[in-house]
């Protein structure tokens, strides 16, 4: 695996046949990446840049990103060096060997900073089955970072996932259920200047919180105005739904009011509002929370639903609301 | 104290939640559904109960027990021979219902044993009442397991 600008050097293969089957088994010729290595310094530090292995009696020429190096810096034979480096001196440096300009070497110069605590947080969507961690930097490093990842609970280590999309979270199996012992989580934040740990406790029940409830609906009742119809279903990610259920958390309100009206139901994934106005676009939210342990989740997508309203109704809130707005209009 | 209540909680919801579910699936009769609920309902009570004697129970001792963030050291894994209730998960899905309730069974007999133990060594006059009376609770749970084994045909795990 590269790390570093990647230049391309095309490879030429020649062979001799021997025989036909050669040709069925032809080579394939490797495209070679190669590298101006990279070379991470510390903000702020001075920094000096060899040329290859050139001698120091070897007189340079430096160029960054093919143009020549603007900022206050010092050549000493092979070397170049840079005062107090931010990341304006971030680039691609290159120096070739007086008189005749042959290229020596280049490198990639990248400014960074060494990492720094961090902060963990665990969470568990699909119990009993397993979770996950999430660690945010406070501070940015501007280079490559990578992380190790340690869960231990009960004196063992736990086997850890990378996830495939978050660079900052991993995945653990629970390697059994309710147990009293504590997981204990290090991450550890490692670059090219540095690293640094931090580390979380917790228990397994504290950091259960399903996702939110899915496919909310909600339809108005005919010939009931002060009647909405609320159903759901149990997040997809909550592995076993019948021996840990959930209990749910409805808030309604009409669109036009800040304040909601909150309904607390037990594993129901159904529910009847019964107070809303006629007439009215609502709009609605559920949660879910496994029915002992943990938090609720967030508030599922909000749905919108209008109560019924009769259509003579209807005709007359249009009616009239039309002959204001012509009153106002002709005045 | 964590112990104690993780023990209730994980011993009491998994295991008579299933119970109740199964109920609801094969042809129990009315009155063992509902001998079931309110044994499940007692179990709430008295986790709700002894979250409360808890509270006190920490003020009691002071600091730093009573601090907010405070956590006791654990037990070593083999320093300490107290039952657990942590399993692993495809070993509970498969116990039998007579497994699962012989089970609670014996968890809350310990647990009795425990908090009994507790309230002898309480000096605080309240303290022990409400620890007596937890007692009681927790009794009458065992007495409703015992009564459910019996409907159900299940013999009885031997006392110890």
């Amino acid at each position: 695996k590269w790390d570093g600008v990647p230049m391309l050097w095309f490879c030429t293969l020649t062979y001799s046949y021997f025989n036909v089957s050669l040709l069925n088994s032809l080579p394939v010729c490797p495209v070679l990446f190669t590298v101006g290595r990279n070379q991470y310094e510390k903000m702020g530090s001075d920094v000096t840049m060899l040329c290859g292995s050139l001698d120091n009696s070897t007189s340079v020429t430096w160029k960054v990103n093919g143009t020549d190096v603007r900022a206050p810096h010092r050549v000493e034979g092979p070397r170049l060096m840079l005062p107090k480096v931010n990341s304006s001196h971030n680039g691609l440096y290159s120096c070739f060997q007086n008189p005749h300009g042959e290229r020596r070497d280049s490198i990639n110069l990248r400014i960074g900073l060494p990492p720094r605590e961090m902060s963990i947080t665990c969470r568990s969507n699909t119990y009993p089955k397993g979770f996950y961690c999430s660690w945010q930097e406070h501070y940015p490093t501007f280079i490559p970072t990578m992380f190790e990842v340690d869960v231990q609970h009960n004196q063992r280590s736990l086997d850890v996932q990378d996830d495939p999309v978050h660079k900052n979270r991993c995945h653990v199996r629970f390697p059994e259920v309710f147990s009293s012992f504590l997981y204990h989580v290090n991450v550890t934040a490692v670059n090219a200047l540095g690293k640094a740990s931090s580390t979380f406790s917790f228990e397994e029940s504290t950091i259960v919180k399903p996702d939110p409830p899915e496919r909310v609906v909600a339809t108005p009742v005919r010939n009931n105005p002060r009647r909405l119809e609320v159903s759901w279903n149990s997040p997809s990610t909550w592995p076993d739904i019948n021996s840990f259920p959930l209990k749910y958390f409805l808030r309604y309100r009409p669109l036009i009011r800040e304040q909601w009206q909150h309904v607390e139901l037990s594993d129901s994934t159904t529910h009847t509002i019964t107070d809303a106005y006629a007439g009215k676009e609502y709009i609605i939210q559920v949660a879910a929370k496994d029915t002992e342990i943990g938090t609720w989740s967030d508030w599922s997508v909000a749905v919108h639903a209008t109560t019924w309203i009769s259509e003579i109704t209807s005709l007359l809130k249009w009616t009239l609301s039309s002959q204001v707005r012509t009153l106002l209009a002709s005045q | 104290w964590e112990f104690l209540l993780s023990f209730f909680y994980t011993v009491r919801y998994p295991q008579l939640v299933l119970l109740l579910a199964a109920a609801a699936v094969s042809a129990l009769d009315a009155s063992e559904r509902s001998s079931i609920e309110s044994t499940y309902e007692l179990t709430k009570y008295l986790e709700y109960q002894l979250k409360e004697i808890k509270d006190v129970y920490l003020t009691y001792l002071g600091p730093p027990f009573n601090e907010k963030d405070f956590s006791p050291p654990r037990p070593n894994s083999t320093a300490l021979t107290l039952p657990s209730a942590a399993t692993r998960l495809e070993l509970w899905h498969g116990l039998e219902n007579q497994a699962r309730l012989a089970q609670n069974q014996r968890a809350y007999s310990i647990l009795l044993a425990a908090v009994r133990e507790l309230a002898r060594s309480t000096l605080c006059p309240s303290l022990k009442t409400s620890l007596l009376h937890f007692c009681t609770g927790l009794d009458g749970l065992l007495g409703s397991i015992s009564a459910l084994m019996t409907t159900l045909g299940y013999a009885l795990p031997a006392s110890s």
